[in-house]
C-alpha cells in the first residue's frame, strides 16, 4: 500500500493556489487528507500533483458575524468542537460527536469533508439545515451558491478544476437543532444513516422546520418548511411521523455492507423522529447536547 | 523533493522528503522511531498517532511534507503518568495499540488529569485494542484503585505481578519485528492475483527489475515446490504456485529493493498474464456436481469429512420426550490482531536468522527446514514482541520462506511485511459453519442426544481446517452430558482466503448454536434455561461418550455464580419489553493432548540457569510470548517453583538457537504445558542444590524447603543467593532442566486425538442487553462472567484474557463479518471491517470459582480461548428475552435484530 509518485505545491496566498489548480492538469487541493490519503493509498484516487492549503491561514477562521458564521474550508472538526457553535447550535456538537475520532477531527476539514462529498459524509446535514451557502472562488471570482446544489452526486460537486471552496456560512445561532447517526457501532461510525433537524416555534405552534438527510440518496437532501407543509402545525409524535413518511419519500438508498436500502428507510424515520424530538427538548430547554 | 523542518521528541531535523511520503513513514523507515506501529496504514486503528503541534494525529495519514515547520511527539518522546498507570493496570496485553493509546491517553490526562468516562471515550475511541477489551485502559485513566487482588495460597503464583514487557511495550521501546533495521537491509513485496480462480500463463518481471534499485524477482520456478501446510496428511500449499491461483490475493512472485516503497512499486510492475477460471464461493456452489475441483486429492471439493457416532441417537430420538431441531449460520471473521504479518532473515555466522511475527515459531523451523532443505538448528527462528496471533499467526506463511530464500540469493537482511488489506487475503480467520442440531430431552430437560451437522466453508487451502472441523464436534460433549451423540462436518474448498484457526478453533458457532437450541428448548419444555443447563452439566472426573476425560471441573460454580452475581432469576423473563437477559457457558481444552506433528518429543521443554552472583535466575522457554502473557506467567511459576522472588526471574523465550523447543500459542496450551516444563525445570535445580547442600552444608540434612529467597534444612539457612554462588565457585554452572508431556489420552477411533488434553477450563457468562425495538441496535450493558480456570497464576492478565475476549465476543456477535463477492473480499480494511471501539464494551463482572486442577502447574488452567465461548450465545438469548426475537444467524446485526421483530409483529397480528 503506497501514494504513487506525485508533484506538490504549497502556495502562500488563494491567488496562487488558484494558480496553482488552473495551470497543472490533474492537481488536487489538499486539506486534512483523511480522505484523499486513503484514496491516494488505495488506488482510488490518482493526483498528478498536490495543491496544498496548509499555507492559507485565511481558510482557517471561523468568523460570527452577528447571527451567521462563516466557517473557512479550511477549518477542523476539532476548530468546530471548540468553537461557541458548539454552545449556539447544538446540532454541531452531536454532528462532531458522531463524526471519527479525535485523531481524525484533528485533521479533517470543512472543506475536505464538503468537497470530497462522499454520499454519507457527516458535515452536510447540519449545514443544510443552519441554511448554508457555499462561497467560492475561482479565477473568475467569487460566487455564491446554496450549500443544497453545490452537490451533483456522490462524489461530485459544482466544484470546477481551478475553483476553491473557500468557506461556508450558515447560521450561528440555532438553539432547536440536532444530528442523529446511525452506524454499525456506538462510535467512529461511517453512517448508515444521519438526520439532522433545525426546528423554530411559534408558541406551541412549528414555525420552521428543516430536515437534512446523508447516507440515503446520492447527495444530501434537504427538506424545508413548504416541502414538509408543517407551518403553524402541532409539534407532537403524530407530527413527526407524518414529517418522516414524508421524508423518506424522496429518499433513493442503496444496500451495502452496513445496510440494506429497506433498512436505511427504516432508520431514516427513526431518525427523523428523533432529531424533530430533540430539537423541540432542546428549545423547551432540555436535552442538552 | 521537498526539505522540511520539523522538531521531533525535541530535537531538530532538516529533511529531505519524498511528497508520497507520510510521517509514519519517515518515522518508521528513515528515523527508526519504530514506536509508531503500522496497524491499518489507511487511519482506521489509531496505532500510529502522534502529537502534531500537541494535536493527536495519525501519522499515517499525514504527508511529511505538510509537517514542515512542525513539531512532533511520538511515544518515545511521551513523559506522562500514563504509562505507570497503564502498567500497574496490565492496561495492554500484545502492546502493539499501547503506543497510539499513550499518546492519545497522555494528551488527554495533560488536560485532564481525571477524565470521566464520557471524555475517555470521546478520546480514546480512535486505538483500536484487541486483546484487552479497553476496561484496564479506563480504570487506569479514572486513576482507579487497583483492584485486582491477588490469592495468598503462594507467595508468587496468584499476585498480581506487574507484566514482563509492559513497560517496554508503553514507552515504545517494544521491538515488533517490521521494527528491526540492519544496515543493508531490503524490503520484499509480493505479487497478488486479481482472481479469485486461474491459470498462471506468463510472469514477466523485466519491467519490474528494470529499476535499479530492484535487486531480485522470485517466481515458482526459483522456489521449492514441496508441498506444506500445517497437518502433513493435507499439505496443500507451495510457496509460489507453479500454474494455478485459487484465490484473490495468492501470491504468484515476490520482488526485493531497498526500500518498501520501491519494492511494491516493483510488485505492481511484474507483468502476469492469468487466464481466469470459473471459481466457487459457497459451499454449496463447490459441492454441485458441475464444480470445478480446486484440488485434486479433495473430490468434490470436500476437504474434510467426518461422521462419529456414539450411542444410538435415532433411538433417542424415538422415545423422547420432546425433540427440536435447529440451523444456525455462522459467519467468518478475522482475528484482526493489530500487527500484521512480518518476516526477516538473515545469514549471521553459522546461522540464518529469522525474525517472525509468529505465534508457533517452532512450526516455522520445521517448515523452513523441510521446503528448503535446510537443516533445521541452521535455522534460528526468534519470535520478537508480538502484536496478538489469536491463531491467525500460528502457521509457516509466504514471508518466511521467501525472506530466507531472497536473504541467502542476495546475502543481505530481507524484510518482508503485509498491509492489512493482504493480512485479509491471506485470511486464516474463523471458518463460517452452517450447525444444524437436533436433540432429544427428557420432560425434565434432560439431554438424551445431538445429532450435530456442520458444513465449513474453508476458502482455498486446508490450513489448520481438518483440527477445526473436528474440534466444531468432538468438543461439543465436554460441557453437557450427552448420552447419545452422533456428529457428521464436511469442510468444503471455495475460491476464497483460506480460514484457519481462530480463538476457540471450531468451537464457537456451535457453542452459539448450542446454546440459542438449550434456550428454545427450555421456552418449549416451560423449564428455566438456568434450571434446563443445570441438569445436564458435566462434572468432576467424568468421561464424555467420545471418550474426553474431564478432571477437575467447577462448572456448576461458575453457573451459580455468574446466576446470582447477575441476579438472573428475577430478571430473565421479568424486564421490560427492549431489556433482556441471558445465560451462555463454555469449557477448552488446556492443551492439546497431541502435537500438529506427531513425534516422540516433549510438548514443552526449558531450562532455568541460576546467574552466576545467584541473585537473579534466567528461563529459556520456547514458549511464544504473544500478548497473552506467557512470559509474566512462566516467570511468576520460576519463581514460586524456587522460593524465590518475581523480580529475580528474566526471562528469554522463542529463540530456536537459545531456547528449548516449546510447541507454540496455540490450543491453550502454554500455562498449563509450559508451566509444567518450568516447575520440572525448578525441581531439577532443587534436586542439584540439595545433593550440594548435603555434600557442602549438612550431611544430615533430608529435604531443603526454598521460600522466600532463603533455603533451610531446618536447622542452618541460608539464601537462595549465597547458596547459588557457593555451587557455582564449587561446581560451575547450575543449570535445571525441565519437560513436559501429557499423559496417553483420549479413544481409539479416529479423529480420537482431536479434544483430548489433560484438563478443561469452564465457564458462565450472563449478558444484559439492551434492544432498541425501532433500530434493532443492541447495546451490550453487562456481562457477567465466572470462571474455573484452575488456580489463577495472574489476576491482572487472567481478567485481561476474560475482558478481551469478552469484547472480542461482543464484536463477534453484534458487528464483525469477512463479506466477499464473487471471490473478491468486501472489506478488507478497517474500515469497513469494523471492531470494537472502547464505547462498545459492556461493563464486565469477572471472577473466578475456587478450583485447584490435581495436573495444572500450582492448579493452572486455560482462559485464553475458552473465555470467548459463552459470548454469542449469551447475548443471543438475551436479545431473545429483551425483545422475543430470535435471531439464529451471525452476526446478530441491528438490522437483523429489526427484521425479527417485525416478524413477530406480523405473525402475532
Amino acid at each position: 500500500m503506497y501514494i504513487p509518485p506525485l508533484e506538490y505545491t504549497a502556495p502562500a496566498t488563494l491567488a496562487e493556489a488558484l494558480t496553482a489548480l488552473k495551470k497543472t492538469t490533474g492537481a488536487v487541493p489538499l486539506a486534512g487528507g483523511t480522505d484523499l490519503v486513503v484514496m491516494m493509498k488505495e488506488g482510488r484516487a490518482a493526483p498528478a500533483s498536490l495543491v496544498s492549503l496548509r499555507r492559507l491561514s485565511e481558510l482557517k477562521q471561523i468568523s460570527f458575524d452577528g447571527d451567521a458564521v462563516a466557517l473557512g474550508a479550511g477549518v477542523t472538526v476539532t476548530q468546530i468542537e471548540r468553537s461557541e457553535l458548539s454552545a449556539t447550535n447544538p446540532g454541531f456538537t452531536d454532528m462532531v460527536r458522531n463524526m471519527a475520532n479525535q485523531q481524525i477531527r484533528n485533521r479533517a476539514t470543512v472543506g475536505g469533508n464538503l468537497c470530497t462529498a462522499a454520499a454519507c459524509a457527516d458535515i452536510p446535514p447540519i449545514l443544510l439545515v443552519n441554511d448554508a451557502v457555499a462561497v467560492i472562488t475561482g479565477s473568475n471570482g467569487e460566487r455564491k451558491i446554496p450549500l443544497v446544489d453545490f452537490f451533483t452526486g456522490p462524489r461530485k460537486t459544482q466544484l470546477k478544476h481551478d475553483e476553491l471552496l473557500v468557506s461556508v456560512t450558515c447560521r450561528a445561532k440555532n438553539r432547536g437543532t440536532s444530528y442523529i447517526k446511525f452506524g454499525p457501532r456506538k462510535v467512529v461510525n461511517i453512517a448508515i444513516v444521519g438526520v439532522a433537524c433545525a426546528l423554530e416555534m411559534d408558541g406551541e405552534s412549528i414555525a420552521t422546520l428543516k430536515i437534512a438527510v446523508t447516507a440515503a440518496s446520492g447527495t444530501p437532501l434537504l427538506l424545508e418548511t413548504n416541502d414538509l407543509m408543517v407551518k403553524g402545525q402541532k409539534a407532537n409524535t403524530e407530527q413527526w411521523e407524518r414529517v418522516a413518511k414524508q421524508v423518506v419519500e424522496h429518499l433513493s438508498p442503496i444496500s451495502d455492507i452496513r445496510g440494506s436500502a429497506e433498512y436505511r428507510l427504516e432508520l431514516a424515520q427513526v431518525g427523523v423522529i428523533r432529531a424533530c424530538e430533540t430539537a423541540l427538548l432542546r428549545l423547551q430547554g432540555g436535552a442538552d447536547a | 523533493m521537498p526539505e522540511i523542518k520539523v522538531i521531533i521528541n525535541k530535537q531538530k531535523h532538516n529533511l529531505i522528503v519524498d511528497v508520497n511520503e507520510t510521517v509514519l513513514d519517515l518515522l518508521r523507515d528513515r528515523l527508526h522511531l519504530t514506536g509508531s506501529k503500522r496497524g491499518c496504514d489507511t487511519g482506521d486503528c489509531g496505532a500510529c498517532t502522534c502529537l502534531l503541534d500537541g494535536e493527536t494525529v495519525n501519522s499515517c495519514l499525514t504527508l511529511a511534507v505538510e509537517v514542515d515547520g512542525g513539531e512532533i511527539t511520538t511515544v518515545e518522546g511521551i513523559e506522562s503518568p500514563v504509562i505507570e498507570r497503564f502498567a500497574k493496570h496490565g492496561a495492554f496485553q500484545c502492546g502493539f495499540c499501547a503506543s497510539g493509546a499513550v499518546v492519545s491517553s497522555a494528551a488527554l490526562i495533560d488536560k485532564d488529569a481525571n477524565p470521566s468516562v464520557e471524555k475517555i471515550e470521546e478520546t480514546l475511541s480512535g486505538p483500536i485494542c484487541r486483546c484487552t477489551g479497553y476496561v484496564r485502559m479506563i480504570a487506569a485513566l479514572q486513576n482507579e484503585e487497583h483492584q485486582t487482588s491477588g490469592s495468598d495460597r503462594h507467595d508468587v503464583v496468584g499476585q498480581p505481578v506487574m507484566r514482563k514487557d509492559i513497560l517496554d511495550k508503553l514507552t515504545g521501546k517494544a521491538r515488533f519485528t517490521a521494527d528491526f533495521h540492519f544496515p543493508n537491509m531490503l524490503y520484499g513485496a509480493l505479487v497478488k492475483s486479481p482472481y479469485p480462480y486461474a491459470r498462471i500463463k506468463s510472469i514477466d518481471l523485466t519491467e519490474a527489475l528494470s529499476d535499479e534499485h530492484v535487486l531480485l524477482g522470485l517466481t515458482a520456478k526459483d522456489v521449492p515446490q514441496i508441498k506444506y501446510g500445517v497437518t502433513p496428511a493435507r499439505y496443500d500449499e507451495t510457496i509460489l504456485p507453479l500454474d494455478i491461483v485459487r484465490h484473490v490475493g495468492e501470491p504468484v512472485a515476490a520482488v526485493f529493493a531497498t526500500d518498501r516503497r520501491t519494492a511494491e512499486i516493483a510488485a505492481d510492475n511484474v507483468r502476469v498474464e492469468y487466464e481466469p477460471l470459473q471459481g466457487v464461493f459457497n459451499a454449496a456452489d463447490a459441492r454441485a456436481d458441475s464444480a470445478p475441483e480446486l484440488h485434486e486429492e479433495f473430490k468434490g471439493n470436500v476437504n474434510t469429512d467426518i461422521h462419529q457416532n456414539f450411542g444410538d441417537v435415532e433411538a433417542a430420538f424415538k422415545s423422547a420426550h420432546y425433540v427440536r431441531e435447529d440451523t444456525f449460520q455462522g459467519q467468518k471473521i478475522h482475528q484482526a490482531f493489530l500487527e500484521p504479518q512480518a518476516a526477516l532473515a538473515m545469514e549471521e555466522g553459522d546461522l540464518i536468522n529469522v525474525w517472525t511475527a509468529n505465534q508457533n515459531p517452532h512450526l516455522v523451523q520445521v517448515q523452513l527446514a523441510r521446503v528448503l532443505d535446510i537443516p533445521q538448528s541452521k535455522l534460528r527462528v526468534i519470535r520478537p514482541a508480538l502484536g496478538g496471533g489469536f491463531g491467525g499467526k500460528a502457521e509457516t506463511t509466504k514471508l518466511e520462506f521467501l525472506s530466507v530464500i531472497a536473504s541467502r540469493k542476495l546475502k543481505r537482511p530481507v524484510m518482508m511485511t503485509m498491509d492489512r488489506k493482504q493480512v485479509f487475503h491471506h485470511g486464516r480467520g474463523r471458518h463460517a459453519q452452517t450447525v444444524r442440531l437436533k436433540s432429544a430431552f427428557n420432560k425434565d430437560g434432560s439431554l438424551l442426544a445431538t445429532h450435530e451437522e456442520v458444513t465449513l466453508e474453508g476458502g482455498a487451502y486446508t490450513s489448520y481446517g481438518i483440527i477445526t472441523s473436528y474440534y466444531s464436534g468432538n468438543l461439543l460433549p465436554i460441557l453437557y452430558r450427552l448420552p447419545n451423540f452422533k456428529f457428521d462436518a464436511q469442510r468444503i474448498c471455495t475460491n476464497l482466503p483460506s480460514c484457519g484457526a481462530m480463538r476457540g478453533n471450531g468451537t464457537p458457532q456451535p457453542r452459539f448454536a448450542l446454546e440459542s437450541h438449550l434456550d428454545m428448548a427450555a421456552k418449549e419444555l416451560d423449564i428455566s434455561p438456568i434450571e434446563l443447563r443445570r441438569r445436564n452439566l458435566v462434572y468432576e472426573n467424568y468421561k464424555t461418550i467420545n471418550e474426553l476425560q474431564v478432571t477437575s471441573c467447577g462448572l456448576e460454580d461458575c453457573l451459580d455464580e455468574a446466576v446470582e452475581m447477575s441476579n438472573f432469576e428475577s430478571k430473565f423473563g421479568k424486564l421490560p419489553f427492549g431489556k433482556g437477559i441471558g445465560v451462555g457457558l463454555g469449557s477448552f481444552v488446556s492443551g492439546a493432548g497431541y502435537p500438529i506433528i506427531r513425534g516422540d518429543f516433549p510438548h514443552s521443554a526449558c531450562n532455568i540457569r541460576v546467574g552466576e552472583d545467584g541473585e537473579r535466575v534466567f528461563l529459556y522457554t520456547g514458549a511464544s510470548e504473544i500478548g497473552q502473557g506467557s512470559d509474566t506467567v512462566l516467570s511468576q511459576i520460576a519463581a514460586e517453583a524456587l522460593g524465590i522472588d518475581y523480580e529475580r526471574v528474566t526471562i528469554f523465550s522463542s529463540d530456536s538457537a537459545i531456547t528449548p523447543t516449546d510447541l507454540g500459542s496455540y490450543s491453550s496450551r502454554v500455562t498449563f504445558m509450559a508451566g509444567n516444563a518450568v516447575i520440572d525445570a525448578g525441581e531439577d535445580i532443587k534436586r542439584i542444590l540439595t545433593k550440594f547442600w548435603k555434600e557442602q552444608v549438612s550431611a544430615d540434612a533430608t529435604e531443603l524447603k526454598f521460600k522466600r529467597n532463603i533455603v533451610s534444612d531446618g536447622t542452618t539457612e541460608m539464601s537462595f543467593a549465597e547458596l547459588t554462588l557457593k555451587y557455582f565457585r564449587r561446581r560451575g554452572p547450575l543449570i535445571g532442566i525441565g519437560t513436559y508431556n501429557p499423559p496417553k489420552l483420549g479413544g481409539a477411533y479416529k479423529g480420537a486425538a482431536v479434544g483430548t488434553s489433560p484438563a478443561y477450563s469452564f465457564c458462565a457468562m450472563v449478558a444484559e442487553v439492551t434492544v432498541d425495538p425501532k433500530t434493532g441496535v443492541v447495546t451490550v450493558d453487562d456481562v457477567y462472567a465466572a470462571h474455573d480456570s484452575g488456580t489463577v497464576i495472574n489476576p491482572i492478565t487472567f481478567h485481561g484474557q476474560v475482558e478481551g475476549s469478552i469484547v472480542m465476543g461482543v464484536g463477534e456477535t453484534l458487528m464483525e463479518s469477512v463479506e466477499q463477492k464473487d471471490g473478491y473480499l468486501r472489506n478488507p480494511n478497517f474500515h469497513d471491517y469494523i471492531l470494537p471501539t472502547i464505547a462498545d464494551i459492556p461493563r464486565i463482572h469477572s471472577t473466578t470459582v475456587d478450583v485447584v486442577d490435581p495436573n495444572g502447574p500450582f492448579g493452572a488452567k486455560e482462559v485464553g480461548e475458552g473465555s470467548i465461548l459463552p459470548v454469542m450465545g449469551a447475548i443471543a438469548n438475551a436479545i431473545d428475552d429483551a425483545v422475543g426475537a430470535r435471531v439464529m444467524s451471525l452476526p446478530i446485526t441491528a438490522e437483523k435484530v429489526l427484521n425479527a421483530i417485525k416478524a413477530n409483529n406480523s405473525a402475532s397480528r
